[in-house]
């Protein structure tokens, strides 16, 4: 039963992360960031880690993603055109991630680092390629749970206050040159 | 063209600065306190750590106080006490994982600093570092097949390298743009933290395989930065370029003698990043004005001394860096010796070049550089003392 759990929360962070990865407006990078954190704290719980530190992780995220309907793009944007090669990125690294993890990916725990891995490795493509301030802090909150779940409670909580404290980071573009 | 011509900056908000400073000074309180509080496991400062945190604060100070600036002081004050907290964070933090995780929060941190370059590039070299550092622990501690084990040992050896800057993550720096917003602050601040405390945290849980290939790497790395750097400094156009690859050189020693694992690898490593942090970054500041060209490049008396001290000779800061790499090597593998000295040698051909754009100081920004000069004799005479009190 774990073991079912715990693949839906890679999978739900997987699909979270990629709504993350081709969203240009700021309700579907919060949304998939919800998504990817709620993914992620699933796949961690039914891994065994500790419950302070898996809420810890849901509600960093949910901060997180809050935090970013401050600023950003309009309304939800999902799919703009140009998207294809991120859908086509987040596929590869699921296989990826799949394929280092493949000895252990029936476990609850190895289910839970693919999950840390695939949303880590797409959230960093994200920062690579965009060039928008909210996006790229998006991204990085997301970056910041996914490598929590990789490790123990130390992981997880600092995952969750490394994603808040992004989140409270001003995205607003017309702040770049004054920082 | 008009965006060519737009001011670099616009004045950062008080409120920003005081909470960027209070934030700082309240980490670093922290750290230096975590060994009384209850989770103070999470938190320890090494021996080697705290002095390197105390060359910090030191050089901090100087430069704040008596180097030539264009970003007001106050401000100065409060990105430097930013940047102490997150330097002492990576520090002290036990988890590698978590010092992966907090380098993207410092890294983004400090993309928000003023610069004309945008914030998205700026934060990129910090997040691919801590993917890799965050996925090369995860791989070395994976159960499976061994190649993950090693490919996780070159994601943290490269991870490293990522998070300072070096070559082959060489990144961007707009010459306009002031030290404390550009990645010269990785270079020269951050990336001496990490690497200072990280291998000793990363070599217990690895195999002896793994560490191979970590150790490996990080001494091949390192020969490619000497080199790129001595050729580099030598053979640029700019001098902005030359002090720059200036620090590769300081590194590539540094890596090598991290690489090699032996107890005077790690004091050359230990003494060299001290001595980047306490007087190769403070003399580029002092250089600044003249590569900005507000100020013309002179070789006087004390740039010659100056030069003698940027070469790596005795009995300056790099003097007994390269001593100890020379011994760590010629004990490993002797051929390794030949390119050492071969990139030592060279040293002295970009040093007077280094020293003339040191231009000619008055008032402040003289007893300032007479300071430099005086920290990197007592760097180059009493290593031994540094080394008992970082125990190495």
């Amino acid at each position: 039963m774990t073991e079912a759990i715990a693949v839906a929360g890679a999978a739900l962070a997987w699909l979270g992360v990629t709504l993350l990865a081709v969203a240009e407006g700021r309700r579907g990078l919060a949304l998939g960031l919800a998504t990817a954190a709620g993914g992620l704290a699933t796949a961690a719980a039914a891994a065994g880690q500790p419950p302070l530190g898996v809420t810890a992780l849901l509600a960093g995220g949910l901060a997180a993603a809050v935090l970013r309907l401050r600023s950003g793009g309009r309304g939800w944007n999902i799919l703009p055109p140009g998207s294809t090669p991120r859908l086509m990125a987040a596929l590869v690294a699921v296989l990826g991630a799949g394929l280092v993890a493949s000895s252990e990916i029936a476990s609850p725990a190895g289910a839970a680092r693919v999950a840390g891995l695939v949303v880590a490795a797409l959230a960093l493509a994200r920062i690579l390629t965009t060039e928008r301030r909210w996006a790229a802090l998006g991204a990085g909150s997301a970056l910041a749970l996914g490598l929590g779940t990789l490790g123990g409670a130390t992981g997880l909580v600092a995952g969750a206050a490394v994603a808040a404290g992004l989140g409270a980071i001003d995205g607003a573009e017309a702040a770049e040159a004054g920082g | 063209m008009i965006t060519a011509r737009a001011p670099w900056r616009l004045p950062v908000p008080a409120p920003a600065l005081l909470g960027l400073a209070a934030a700082g000074a309240a980490t670093l309180a922290l750290v230096v306190a975590a060994p009384l509080l209850p989770f103070g496991d999470g938190l320890r400062l090494t021996a080697p750590g705290r002095v390197l945190l105390l060359a910090s604060a030191v050089a901090l100070g100087l430069t704040i106080v008596l180097a030539p600036h264009r970003v007001p002081r106050w401000e100065l004050v409060a990105a430097g006490l930013g940047a102490l907290g997150g330097q002492a964070l990576l520090l002290a933090v036990a988890d590698p994982l978590a010092v992966a995780i907090l380098l993207v929060l410092v890294g983004f941190a400090f993309a928000t600093r003023p610069s004309a370059r945008p914030f998205s590039a700026r934060a990129r070299g910090p997040a691919f570092a801590a993917v890799l550092l965050g996925v090369g622990w995860t791989f070395v501690r994976m159960p499976g097949p061994a190649w993950v084990g090693r490919a996780g040992a070159l994601a943290l050896a490269l991870g490293l390298v990522a998070a300072a800057g070096l070559v082959p993550y060489l990144a961007e720096v707009d010459p306009d743009e002031p030290a404390s917003s550009s990645y010269v602050a990785w270079t020269g601040f951050f990336g001496p933290a990490l690497a200072l405390t990280l291998p000793g945290r990363l070599l217990t849980s690895m195999s002896a395989a793994d560490a191979a290939v970590f150790g490996a790497t990080l001494v091949g790395l390192g020969l490619v930065n000497l080199a790129w750097g001595t050729v580099g400094a030598w053979r640029t156009a700019t001098d902005m370029d030359a002090w720059r690859y200036s620090f590769l050189v300081d590194w590539g020693l540094a890596l090598v003698g991290i690489g090699l694992f032996g107890r005077d690898g790690f004091a050359a490593a230990y003494l060299a990043f001290v001595a980047l942090v306490l007087v190769r970054l403070p003399l580029y500041l002092w250089a600044r004005p003249a590569l900005l060209g507000s100020r013309p490049a002179r070789l006087g008396p004390l740039n010659v001394l100056l030069a003698v001290l940027l070469a790596g000779a005795a009995p300056f800061s790099g003097f007994p860096v390269r001593l100890l790499v020379l011994n760590v090597a010629t004990q490993a593998a002797w051929p390794l010796a030949i390119p050492l000295v071969a990139a030592m040698l060279m040293g002295i051909t970009y040093a007077m070049r280094l020293a003339r754009t040191l231009g000619e100081h008055r008032g402040l920004a003289a007893i300032g550089l007479w300071v430099v000069l005086g920290i990197s004799l007592v760097l180059g005479v009493l290593p031994g003392v540094l080394r008992a009190v970082a125990g190495l």
